[in-house]
């Protein structure tokens, strides 16, 4: 079963165009959305969340099809957004008082617990809080209303090594029942992608794959070798490529191939999730756009 | 129980706690019936992914070295650790078989086999 | 409804800070004799919508009022409700005057039913303009709108206030004697209901196809 599925997406914009985007949140999983800048995963996001009505296509979210507003839905998530959202001006004692109501489930306790645990200082004002506290508070009122499905826009950027490593424990936390399901984006590979279960790779408004991590890691692999082994044959093979004085470095999507062409010739190594997102972006030529 | 894993080791994540299990199971340090921490806490425990600890635990199951039961997790089998080694021996007798015909094969004399064996203990040692 | 009935909390939350920088101001409008329920009710309650409209497009704080389980209509709904709130509040707020000077024995500003009609007719007149442009316009807009509608609404009020205090408008009429202002005030008044209702519309089909 899915959390959320999305089925062929489109959307254009003046300087930037979605097109075919398919892939799903598995519930009970942890999915990390993840590509370079201004790929689409914030857009892909906000449609998760009917901010955004996608051309074409159509989101699914708990099994059934969003044909009109469900604003249900929304209840069962819990949204972090990768901007601040909430009023600059409040204390975040009185921002807390102005949502809670709306949350039919809203759990006083735990978002109280969340607050502490966070160290969140409730008579600040949302303009005085350091991006990384924001971003916490943003994270305790997502988690305090029963949500069964988390989705973090960009979660890690502004928050301190230690906190990133905590918030490991935490989202393992949400998942051990099984039941709840999360979506985290980001644009560097962070230390969620430690725990994330699938990866949804999109670049340039097109999805790239939609597998396990474990399956990404074990199809990809880094061939190094002298440029002498780079003919027009060899060259289409790759999904990246970078070539310097001293040699090459390729990334390949067939192992079993790569080791079949190269065998001993090459130097065949696994890649990080950091090196296929790195290769696959910059292409065969050129620089990489960030 | 300890399970260490290495992210620098180029092995899999999933293998390497398939063998650190093993090597409990093997050792007699987790006997038949001791549960096992549920997937989900494990992958927890070792901020890994979910899907990895459940591939492991698949694999573990597969050997015979443990059970699983719905609701309730999985346990060391209730086998003889020495009946399964006794099999692991077998397995490698098997490969052994195959390493040795590889070598007539290749024209290679007994001796000839047995040093290469020997240079591979030693390279691996030197490591 | 809950749902809007939260939302018009928000925003009534949101501004009610900005007020009390206003309160000064009004009371200086008041006991000075220079306003009149025209500025101190309508002016404050048209600012407090603009403003809470504001603090909206702020910070993305759309995608706040967005990500809580409440429809985009309900949305819509509740920011026409809201001037009805805010204008509540201001009329509340020019009663205690009144009461107060009455026992302070201070000469203000009197106000009676038909001051109040027109207050409402132009908060409503004011609002039906301006919610749309809102709706339609976003973030990037904003700024213009905003300060063209404070501005309006300022010299407006401001305006009609001294032709009202002046002429006696609302016993005798703009164009007749005595006794057309009965029509000519029903005339407006449905005239800017039925603008109230095209509004409506526009902003719910505005806002319901909004990408945020």
């Amino acid at each position: 079963m899915n959390a959320a599925t999305l089925e062929g997406i489109w959307k254009s914009y003046d300087s930037f165009k979605m097109e075919d985007v398919n892939f799903s949140i598995r519930k009970g999983y942890i999915t990390g959305l993840i590509g370079p800048n201004g790929a689409g995963k914030s857009t892909l996001i906000r449609m998760i969340m009917q901010m955004v009505k996608p051309d074409q296509g159509h989101v699914e979210l708990f099994g059934s099809k969003l044909e009109h507003e469900a604003t249900g839905m929304r209840e069962r998530i819990g949204y972090v957004s990768d901007e601040n959202v909430f009023y600059d001006h409040l204390t975040l004692k009185r921002m807390t008082n102005i949502l809670a109501p709306f949350y039919r489930n809203w759990e006083a306790d735990t978002f109280r617990d969340y607050l502490e645990r966070f160290e969140l200082p409730e008579n600040k004002k949302i303009k005085d809080l350091s991006k990384g506290m924001k971003m916490k508070f943003s994270l305790a009122v997502a988690l305090s209303h029963s949500a069964e499905l988390l989705i973090m826009d960009e979660p890690t950027a502004g928050l301190d090594p230690v906190f990133r490593r905590e918030l490991l424990d935490l989202l393992a936390d949400q998942l051990q029942d099984e039941q709840r399901s999360i979506l985290f984006s980001s644009h560097i590979t962070s230390d969620l992608d430690r725990i994330a279960d699938y990866i949804v790779f999109v670049n340039q408004g097109k999805l790239i794959f939609d597998e396990t991590k474990d399956e990404v890691l074990e199809r990809h692999v880094l061939v190094k070798g002298g440029k002498e082994l780079l003919d027009p044959d060899i060259r289409p093979l790759f999904a990246g490529l970078r070539e310097s004085g001293v040699g090459f470095e390729g990334l390949m999507t067939d192992r079993t191939r790569a080791e079949r062409i190269f065998g001993s010739l090459a130097l065949i190594e696994q890649p990080t999730l950091e090196e296929i997102v790195y290769f696959t972006v910059k292409g065969k030529g050129g620089f990489v756009r960030v | 129980m300890n399970i260490l894993i290495s992210n620098s080791s180029g092995e899999p994540i999933y293998a390497q706690i398939v063998a650190q299990i093993r090597q409990l199971i093997f050792s007699g340090e987790l006997e038949p019936g001791a549960s096992l921490p549920s997937i989900r806490q494990l992958a927890k425990d070792l901020q890994i992914s979910v899907i990895t600890t459940k591939r492991a635990y698949e694999e573990l199951e597969r050997e015979g070295l443990t059970e699983s039961m719905v609701g309730r997790g999985s346990f060391v089998a209730g086998v003889n650790p020495e009946f399964l080694r006794e099999r692991r021996l077998k397995a490698l007798e098997q490969m052994l078989n195959e390493a040795m015909i590889e070598a007539k094969a290749l024209g290679l004399s007994q001796q000839e086999l047995t040093e290469y064996l020997t240079t591979l203990y030693e390279e691996e040692n030197r490591e | 409804m809950y749902s809007v009935a939260h939302l018009i909390r928000k925003d009534i939350l949101l501004v009610y800070r900005y007020v009390l920088i206003v309160i000064p101001f009004l009371l200086y409008m008041a006991w000075s004799e220079t306003g009149t329920l025209l500025v101190y009710v309508a002016f404050p309650a048209v600012v407090m919508l603009v403003t809470s409209c504001t603090l909206d497009m702020q910070n993305n704080s759309q995608r706040f009022t967005a990500s809580l389980p409440v429809s985009r209509s309900q949305i819509v709904w509740s920011k026409y409700f809201s001037i009805l709130a805010f204008t509540l509040i201001g009329l509340a707020f020019a009663g205690v005057l009144q009461l107060l000077s009455m026992m302070l024995n201070v000469e203000t500003v009197a106000f009676g039913l038909p001051e109040v009609g027109m207050v409402l007719m132009l908060n409503l007149l004011v609002t039906s303009i301006f919610l749309p442009l809102y709706f339609w316009l976003g973030p990037k807009g904003m700024q213009i709108v905003r300060t063209v509608f404070i501005m309006l609404i300022a010299i407006g009020s401001a305006v009609v206030g001294t032709i009202l205090k002046d002429y006696d408008v609302m016993r005798h009429g703009i164009f007749g004697g005595a006794g057309s202002a009965g029509i000519e005030l029903a005339i407006v008044a449905i005239a800017i209901l039925i603008l109230l209702c095209l509004s409506i519309l526009l902003s719910l089909k505005l806002h319901a196809r909004q990408d945020i």
